[in-house]
């Protein structure tokens, strides 16, 4: 089972399954593959001028019509000419259009195995989709996000174990639908966008059966303390209270609620608050936690992948070495947190109280 | 009386209220959370006989430890005057669970026993809960005495006779407890 370090130790050996597996089929796809425009750009060079002046000058005649008595001839020429141009050019377009397509899907196919040969290189246990079912009821049941979207969709996920911790981790975005009506009583849809980021799940080391979240704290600054008094007569109504802890700094950033106080500090010890607080600084303010079903989901709102959805192929040892260490990098959230810290055996302790 | 001076005391009767509500509030809350402490310090005290049962298979002749321990969870059986006793009864534990440990670390194969493991895994499990409940214990105090002793609360606690509590606080000795997972590396 790999741990951080072991992952870390097999990305030094990534060029070396770059240069051995991977490039020659990218080669093979340089060979079998190409896309020549060679014969477009010279197609497009000799009779280019002809089609745009062709164009050029029917648009003239037709606009100052009255002007040019014979018009219509001049238009008829025009289009004549313009129609004989483009004849010359466009087996050149379909026969560039035809290659860049095919190009792509073998690319597409070259990318989906440079993929999932890196996976299995860091781990032939680790399972990688690229187009995986979007989390619906993680996503509605949380309480990290507004229960109702219009538009979500899922890039890619892994899963996997890391030093004993089961974890799955998944790129997701969601959109509400806004529809604006001006003054004229016309519509128009814009759709806002609700969270662009990671979902990543893994077990929690220890027993819980209550649902606490760690939120960024909103109410802050100099009307805070009326936003507190909102939030705590809206906690006093909802299941959740508000759990006050004692790390200050963590106070400050976040804000802690619970359906249970007391097990909401089992999970939230001093040593996890102080790691988390780490994770933020690493991920940026919006960097959030859940408890629930004996795991600890995390959302990190991000704009670009942390999973490798795309290379380079032109360069692409340094692609694959960045999106891998990119990943690892994700992964060592088990580590900076802890949730490999085995020192009792959940399962066995499970057992025993059952 | 005019309407000004009834609406004065009406706001008054409500100001009061809330306060009182307020405190009673923070003193359940201190309640609920010495509760928890001493359902989590009877879990642990449950644990007794099975440990004791497993451990006197290898050092039989500790048999001083083995009656203090039964002590001790007996006197967590015995009814409390306050939170001092809770506190007294929980560090008295804490010490014999540490000296317990350290004890088993002198018997390798004690160390690798199934039963023992789990036991110690289960314990483990219990004192991260324990920990939990006491700093839900002291953060419920430390509200409580924020308002018996802040204005305007500290006149209505006054008159209720409310006084401030003293926190939770690890006694001198355990501090220095073995740590379990160092002490028995990790449990796959």
């Amino acid at each position: 089972m790999p741990n951080i370090q072991s992952l870390r130790e097999k990305l030094d050996l990534l060029p070396d399954l770059c240069n051995e597996q991977m490039w020659p089929k990218v080669v093979d796809l340089e060979v079998n593959f190409p896309v020549d425009r060679t014969q477009l750009d010279q197609a497009i060079k000799t009779y280019g001028p002809w089609l745009a002046g062709a164009a050029a000058i029917g648009f003239l005649s037709g606009y100052m019509r009255s002007l040019a008595p014979y018009y219509e001839y001049i238009v008829l020429v025009c289009l004549a000419v313009g129609a004989w141009a483009f004849l010359q050019i466009r087996p050149h377009l379909k026969q560039w259009s035809e290659q860049s397509r095919r190009r792509r899907e073998e690319e597409s196919k070259l990318t989906q195995w440079i993929r999932e040969e890196l996976m299995k290189f860091l781990d032939p246990e680790f399972q990688f989709n690229s187009q995986p079912e979007f989390p619906k009821e993680v996503y509605t049941t949380c309480g990290l996000f507004p229960s109702s979207y219009d538009r979500a969709a899922a890039y890619g996920a892994l899963a996997g174990m890391i030093s004993q911790t089961q974890f799955n981790l998944v790129e997701i975005s969601t959109h509400k639908k806004q529809t604006h009506k001006d003054s004229r009583g016309r519509t128009t849809v814009t759709w806002e966008l609700i969270y662009r980021g990671l979902l990543f799940k893994a077990d929690f080391n220890k027993n819980f059966n209550s649902h606490t979240l760690v939120q960024v704290e909103r109410a802050q600054g100099r009307l805070g303390f009326l936003a507190r008094g909102i939030q705590r007569l809206r906690g006093a109504q909802s299941e959740l209270q508000r759990v006050k802890m004692e790390s200050p700094e963590f106070e400050k950033v976040f804000k802690v609620t619970s359906t249970d106080p007391i097990e909401a500090r089992y999970k939230l010890t001093p040593a996890f608050m102080e790691h988390f607080l780490g994770l933020r600084n690493k991920y940026g303010d919006g960097v959030e936690l859940v408890f629930m079903n004996q795991q600890a989901i995390i959302s990190i709102p991000h704009q670009k992948s942390f999973l490798p959805l795309y290379f380079n192929l032109k360069d692409l040892t340094q692609s694959l070495q960045s999106a891998a260490e990119e990943l690892v990098d994700v992964l060592e959230i088990i580590e900076d947190l802890e949730l490999d810290n085995r020192a009792w055996n959940r399962s066995s302790v499970q057992q025993k109280g059952a | 009386m005019s309407l000004g001076w009834l609406l004065l005391l009406g706001f008054l009767v409500v100001v009061v209220s809330l306060i009182f509500n307020s405190l009673i509030a923070k003193k359940n809350e201190i309640e609920n959370a010495l509760g928890a402490v001493h359902s989590y310090l009877q879990k642990r005290a449950d644990l007794i006989p099975n440990l004791v049962a497993t451990v006197k298979q290898y050092a039989a002749h500790e048999s001083n430890l083995f009656k203090e321990l039964t002590e001790a969870r007996a006197a967590l059986g015995r009814p409390m005057t306050g939170e001092g006793d809770l506190q007294a009864c929980d560090s008295l534990m804490s010490q014999m669970f540490g000296r317990l440990i350290a004890v088993a670390e002198n018997y390798p194969d004690l160390k690798a026993n199934q039963n023992f493991l789990s036991l110690q895994g289960s314990l483990n499990e219990i004192e991260g809960q324990l920990s939990a409940a006491r700093r839900t214990y002291n953060a419920a105090v430390v509200q409580y005495n924020n308002a018996v002793e802040g204005i305007p609360t500290v006149f209505v606690a006054k008159v209720l006779g409310y006084r401030r509590k003293a926190v939770f606080q690890v006694a001198p000795g355990v501090e220095a407890k073995p740590d379990l997972a160092q002490l028995f590396g990790q449990v796959s």
